[in-house]
């Protein structure tokens, strides 16, 4: 494994992977100080690029956009005291108090070394845990594929915001849209309505784009009237030693608790950045200074939501499954770039995986780099006029539908998938259901045809297997847990 | 916005897909099982659209009779600079609209003159509707804009983008 990750380096290195991967960093950046853009948007809109070059240098871009994407929200939680992303919501209840005070290059400073050095321990986890995980998911046979999609499924309880049920109607809205083109069991075409742009179903990219971006720039005319709060002035930026060894603790332990959080599907930076936050003040020796602008508020919510980034890439590379939107957009990526996700990637592809793995390492350390000494270019951007950012998107999710097939129709699908999506955050119903019931539809569908085949109609064939039934208890545990916190939270909010 | 216009919607939505539901099923029947099995072309549609049908049901019956709770925690304030002329003011009131018609035009310019003219064309005009008007900002921005994505994509990285199809 080791002499894989190390011919990893050695592709990332001396081919373009390595600038893909800084240009990714700093797109990211820049598309995470913006507040309103999301990582998920700049990977979206940017997975057309990759198409043209080689999986393993298009994938180091998009680590790059997401890494950089969660790193670059702490900017403007600090200077705007608005997160450019919401995995940054925890960084600015001590970093804009710190930046208030006078500080604002030190808080900077926390932000960026926490978010490089938790990125880095959560990206030497994954590289070192996923190859372990995917040698046990390299023994599924179709009823554990079944499951294991259903339990993918089940995500969509997780991601489903405030009502399950809106959750749900979504994730199916997603698997209808998977069932158009040829039935993978009898090769019938289905729903084509005679024309050959639906003969191969809906293309993935075009829906992805227009859910993610199209509506986000939607939003973006919409709130393009309001006015944003004045940006503090930033000073230098750099921290003392004795700082350093202060907040390190906190880093290292917001490290694991960011992995960990990010590996168990359904959770998500946010709750990363915020769990790391609370246990930093937990322990913390002066508690009371937290939300005043203490160093270690900083520092732990980015270490945990940089960590995360990683940590949610290990059920995506090792089960293809996406536990939140951001993953859920790169695992779209990896399709698109003609990658089958899962335990097999291990097998058929090393070279890319273990490239993959090099470039999150390295990602952080770009990261580090490039955000101590382009802090002030990336406050900068903040003041670029916004109204253009929302004209360019649109351009670019027309232009990057368009680009993988050379297909008219494909835009108009991403168009049509964009109204959807606005339309859903218009009236608070959840989008990434869409995009899971879209990816795992297939892989569902065409695992439960050959099990019911192989086993004549037989559903017992899911309880004879051992990974079978974990997998069953996994599913029952899963949609159980959340009925009961959905009906708690729903008899909580009729009491209030 | 307004709770009633958002029940509406959601209404409206959920409406919408058990009506293509339905359209599955009618079109699934035609679809044949695999002989002596229920295993087919229109099994997997069938049950998502059964359930997609429950579930918008379901959506339907609590819009329509629970009490909306307005949860808007956004308290970000809007320029309240005036605008001047009843077209202005009518952009201004509707530029959600008024931008989706603007991406239905541009799809339409980009399969008849391609896709210089036609974002040379959309990007001003976007830029309108998002009150920035500068003339000298929108005409550079346009300008550099087009250059720089024919340049990016066409020329470097070799994508194509959208040709005349018409002409």
């Amino acid at each position: 494994m080791m002499h894989y990750l190390l011919d990893g380096f050695g592709f990332l290195f001396t081919t373009m992977a390595a600038p893909a991967l800084m240009a990714g960093v700093v797109l990211g950046i820049i598309i995470g100080v913006l507040p309103g853009l999301t990582a998920t948007m700049g990977i979206a809109l940017l997975i057309p690029l990759t198409y043209y070059v080689a999986p393993s240098i298009g994938l180091s871009m998009l680590i790059g956009i997401f890494a950089g994407g969660i790193y670059g929200g702490s900017v403007s939680a600090i200077l705007l005291k608005t997160p450019g992303t919401p995995a940054a919501g925890a960084t600015l209840l001590d970093g804009y108090p710190l930046a208030q005070s006078g500080h604002a290059g030190k808080a900077i400073a926390i932000a960026t070394i926490s978010s490089a050095i938790g990125g880095l321990i959560g990206a030497l986890i994954l590289s070192f845990l996923a190859p372990q995980i995917a040698k046990i998911a390299v023994k599924f046979g179709p009823p554990e594929y079944v499951l294991l999609g259903v339990y993918g499924l089940t995500m969509i309880s997780y991601v489903s915001g405030k009502s399950l049920i809106r959750g749900l109607f979504a994730g199916c809205i997603g698997l209808l849209i998977s069932t158009f083109g040829i039935d993978p069991i009898t090769s019938v075409p289905r729903f084509t309505f005679g024309t050959l742009n639906l003969l191969t179903g809906f293309e993935l990219l075009p829906i992805l784009i227009g859910i993610f971006a199209m509506s986000q720039a939607v939003e973006g005319v919409r709130d393009s009237r309001k006015i944003s709060p004045p940006q503090v002035k930033l000073t230098s930026v750099g921290i003392s030693l004795k700082e350093f060894m202060q907040i390190l603790p906190h880093i290292v332990k917001s490290a694991f608790i960011g992995t960990f959080v990010g590996a168990v599907p359904g959770t998500g930076t946010d709750i990363a950045a915020f769990l790391s936050y609370g246990e930093a003040k937990r322990s913390s020796k002066h508690p009371e200074e937290f939300g005043k602008g203490a160093l270690e508020g900083v520092a732990a919510p980015e270490s945990g939501n940089n960590a995360c980034v990683n940590g949610a890439m290990i059920p995506m590379f090792t089960l293809g499954i996406p536990g939140e939107a951001a993953t859920a957009v790169i695992l779209g990526g990896l399709m698109v770039l003609g990658l089958q996700p899962g335990p097999l990637l291990f097998i058929d592809k090393p070279d890319v995986i273990y490239t993959v793995f090099a470039s999150t390492i390295t990602s952080n350390l770009f990261m580090l780099v490039l955000g101590i000494l382009g802090a002030r270019f990336f406050a900068k951007v903040l003041s670029l006029p916004k109204s253009v950012i929302v004209a360019f998107i649109f351009i670019f999710s027309v232009l990057g539908s368009y680009s993988m097939r050379n297909s008219m129709f494909d835009i108009i699908v991403m168009m049509t998938a964009g109204v959807l999506g606005y339309v859903f955050s218009v009236i608070d119903y959840p989008v990434p259901p869409v995009l899971l019931g879209v990816i795992l539809g297939p892989l569902v569908e065409s695992n439960l045809g050959r099990t019911l085949l192989v086993s004549d109609g037989n559903l017992t064939i899911f309880f004879k297997r051992p990974i079978s039934i974990f997998f069953l208890i996994v599913i029952i545990g899963t949609i159980g847990s959340n009925v009961v916190k959905h009906y708690k939270a729903q008899k909580a909010m009729q009491k209030n | 916005m307004k709770n009633t216009h958002k029940t509406a919607i959601e209404v409206c939505i959920n409406v919408l897909f058990i009506l293509i539901a339905v359209g599955m099923f009618a079109v699934s029947g035609s679809y044949k099982f695999v002989q002596g099995t229920h295993i087919g072309a229109r099994t997997f549609p069938i049950l998502i659209g059964g359930l997609m049908t429950a579930f918008a049901l379901v959506n339907i019956t609590k819009a329509l009779t629970v009490r909306q709770v307005s949860e808007e925690t956004d308290t970000a304030l809007e320029s309240e600079e005036p605008v001047v002329g009843r077209f202005n003011i009518l952009i201004r009131k509707y530029r959600v609209g008024a931008a989706l018609l603007l991406m239905v035009i541009y799809y339409l310019l980009l399969a008849v003159f391609g896709f210089i003219i036609a974002t040379l064309i959309f990007l001003p005009a976007m830029l309108y509707i998002l009150e920035y008007r500068k003339m000298t900002h929108v005409a550079l921005v346009t300008i550099i804009g087009v250059l720089f994505l024919y340049i990016a994509f066409k020329v470097l990285l070799g994508v194509p983008l959208p040709e005349a199809q018409i002409f």
